[in-house]
């Protein structure tokens, strides 16, 4: 277990290094004690948890880094070091985004270009930790078994050509082959999840296409059916680089990737095959591995399933009811992974959308100056400027038109930090990936339409819930009339809010009265400042609630509502500092 | 050149400290800033300031904690200023029993708390 946490480690000091090298001469005080404030917090919380776990007050026996990690019959070795790795993953997630949101505040500085070199660099580290910390808790939940497989009717012959049809987007090289085929009849429908079925597949093709670069990949189904019961075999195999025998037996084992197959960058922690072996195992099924170094390797699965008879739920075979309001209608992605893109471009234009590929975020602001764009897909991490940051620039845009864009954002991970996050940056809707088409469509119908309502009611303002009321006067005068002063106080203001929706967001979900009740108090001086009357009356119920130690669900719905208006709070804020602007 | 006045201003609000440090080192101070009660002990221990201004919700150490850790621990008399929200009178009392020289309420005026600091100074260098 210590090889991951060392992984972090390491990504740690580059961080630091980086960030030492930094000069803060130029950057606000403000800015800059922050991000080294949330710096050492985190490195204070990591190694407080990797190297004295007992401090924390649970039993956790560490191996040394030197020993060999555990083989799947040791179960009972690894699992503590799991708790150890969901519980560092889980407190570390906060502080870093921390970094990973005062970094990109830095960049949006006035920087030179070494400071802009050594901003990128921290935010890159950041990003990919924070990546890495997202992969460690997915397979921590799988590994706690808290994502039970499902057991619905489903139609496998369907699954299959899902499975086809996404591999074959996949594929961008043409010197690559790819043959799927279904060896015989399969029963119409079976029960069990369909979607883990087709995610085991998709990670094992995924896996084939990924580090082929030549030559065939191929799929093939067979199915052996018993009385009440059905088997499916899938073999799938690839001609690329295979893997050593020494690797092959530790291959199903988290972390393991075999050391020949180069890394691509931002791929992760290699626990793809881990999660196969973990899906398959829980669905009572298995995988195995045989493989040539230079030849190719070949995986074998196995998973039973109980024969249906019913109709496969509705849910998942109606087609989506109205993609024909998508026809014709500009959309713009932001992705920077091209097999992303690839896979979104295909789902689109089958709908008979117009795509925009914005593999850059330079490329997209582009696209959404000279083009008229219906509505934006926004993958939310994205080297550069992610996509968070790309949204608030469409919210903050000057033209009108382009500020009202309905967004929608796709993630992998769905946290309550990206919850308030995304709404706090005016994304209206999120698709977690791996998303269905149908999960796709109905987010963009429900965009599309949300934004034709947004115009309507724009024109009559008095209809759209409580406005933000806030003003600067005061605050003007008490920054004795300094411009730049006035700005700092609104960042911070800003972040402030932020901070304490992200707060309120983790702390009502279980409810932490104390936490609420603090974060209430800390937000209020700002809005006092800003004589933000409605959000203060709001913040004073929300601690009355916390106060009482009741009514989560109510504060939950206070969260709900401010959220949703914070974009508006936003927007006001920055349209009146700009009537400060020198020469406004 | 007469060496600038100084102060500690302990506030966890960053905001509302940044406006008050802002303010007070215009008017000529100089101003360190804690932002809780354990950063306001650290900076103590290396020596007094001139002035003290400390709200009074924070973590680790409340201002009335630091208002008798001063007073009663550090034995000190550096003029005291404590800052705290309308409807807090309790807490305000203990503050001015323990020792605290006065009292402003939360929003804080910066121009205020200029004017309070100044009065004070004045006081306690006649």
């Amino acid at each position: 277990m210590p090889s991951q946490s060392r992984h972090l480690l390491d990504q740690l000091s580059d961080l630091q290094r980086t960030l030492e090298g930094f000069s803060f001469d130029q950057l606000s005080s403000a800015q800059a004690l922050d991000l080294k404030r949330s710096f050492d917090t985190f490195r204070q919380q990591l190694e407080g948890r990797i190297w004295s776990p007992e401090s924390i007050g649970m039993d956790f026996s560490l191996p040394k880094p030197s020993e060999p990690p555990g083989i799947p019959g040791q179960e009972s070795q690894t699992e503590s070091s799991d708790e150890l790795i969901a519980l560092v993953s889980h407190e570390i997630r906060t502080p870093l985004s921390g970094i990973v949101g005062f970094a990109d505040l830095l960049r949006e500085g006035f920087l030179d270009a070494q400071q802009q070199k050594h901003a990128d660099a921290i935010l890159a580290a950041s990003g990919a930790m924070l990546e890495m910390v997202n992969a460690l808790l997915d397979y921590h939940k799988t590994r706690k078994g808290v994502d039970p497989p499902a057991e619905v009717s489903f139609a496998p012959a369907q699954v299959l050509e899902e499975v086809r049809y996404l591999s074959e987007t996949l594929i961008l090289d043409t010197r690559l082959t790819f043959d799927f085929q279904v060896a015989g009849p399969l029963p119409n429908y079976l029960i069990g999840d369909p979607s883990r079925f087709s995610q085991i597949l998709m990670n094992l093709l995924g896996n084939a296409i990924k580090f082929t670069k030549e030559g065939r990949i191929y799929c093939t189904v067979k199915s052996v059916v018993n009385q009440n019961t059905c088997e499916i075999f899938c073999e799938v195999g690839d001609t690329g680089p295979g893997i050593p025998e020494s690797e092959l037996k530790k291959i199903f084992l988290p972390y393991k990737k075999a050391r020949n197959q180069k890394r691509i960058s931002g791929e992760g922690l290699g626990l793809g095959l881990s999660l196969v072996n973990q899906w398959a195992k829980q669905m009572g099924g298995t995988v195995s591995v045989k493989s040539r170094v230079g030849q190719g390797s070949t995986f074998d699965l196995r998973l039973p399933f109980a024969i249906g008879a019913k109709q496969p739920q509705a849910e998942r075979k109606a087609p989506p009811s109205d993609v024909s309001i998508l026809r014709g209608k500009h959309i713009l992605i932001f992705e920077d992974n091209p097999l992303n893109m690839k896979l979104a471009e295909a789902r689109l234009k089958g709908w008979g959308c117009r795509v925009y590929q914005a593999l850059h975020y330079q490329r997209g602001l582009q696209y959404l100056e000279t083009e008229t764009i219906d509505l934006v897909l926004m993958d939310l991490r994205m080297p550069g400027m992610d996509g968070y940051a790309v949204s608030k620039t469409i919210r903050e845009h000057a033209d009108e038109r382009i500020r009202a864009l309905p967004v929608v954002a796709l993630t992998a991970d769905f946290t309550p930090e990206v919850e308030a996050r995304i709404k706090a940056c005016g994304i209206g809707d999120l698709v977690v990936k791996p998303y269905t088409p149908e999960a796709l469509s109905k987010a963009l119908i429900r965009g599309l339409r949300e934004a034709k309502n947004h115009r309507a009611a724009e024109t009559c303002p008095e209809r759209a819930g409580f406005q933000p009321v806030l003003s600067l006067e005061r605050l003007w005068e008490d920054c004795n009339r300094d411009y730049d002063m006035l700005e700092e106080m609104v960042r911070l203001f800003q972040n402030g809010v932020l901070e304490f929706l992200g707060a309120l967001s983790i702390h009502s979900k279980s409810p932490d009265y104390r936490e609420i009740r603090e974060a209430a108090h800390k937000v209020k001086a700002g809005l006092k400042l800003l004589q933000a009357t409605a959000w203060l009356e709001r913040i004073e119920q929300i601690q009355d609630l916390a106060r009482s130690k009741t009514g989560a669900a109510k504060i939950r719905g206070h969260f709900e509502s401010l959220s949703a208006d914070f974009p508006r709070l936003e927007a006001v804020l920055w349209k009146q500092l700009n009537q400060f602007k020198p020469g406004a | 050149m007469i060496e600038k006045q100084s102060l500690i201003l302990a506030e966890d609000d960053e905001m509302l400290a940044s406006l008050l440090k802002y303010r007070l080192e215009k008017a000529g101070f100089r101003v360190k800033w804690a932002a809780d009660g354990r950063a306001v002990k650290a900076m103590l221990q290396t020596g007094l300031p001139d002035l003290l201004i400390f709200d009074i919700m924070m973590p680790y150490f409340s201002g009335i904690e630091l208002v008798d850790y001063v007073r009663n621990e550090l034995a000190a008399s550096t003029p005291l200023i404590v800052v705290s929200t309308a409807g807090n009178e309790v807490n305000v009392l203990n503050a001015f029993d323990l020792g605290a020289d006065d009292f402003i309420a939360k929003p804080v005026s910066p121009s205020e708390l200029i004017v309070r600091v100044k009065k004070l100074l004045i006081k306690s260098t006649r």
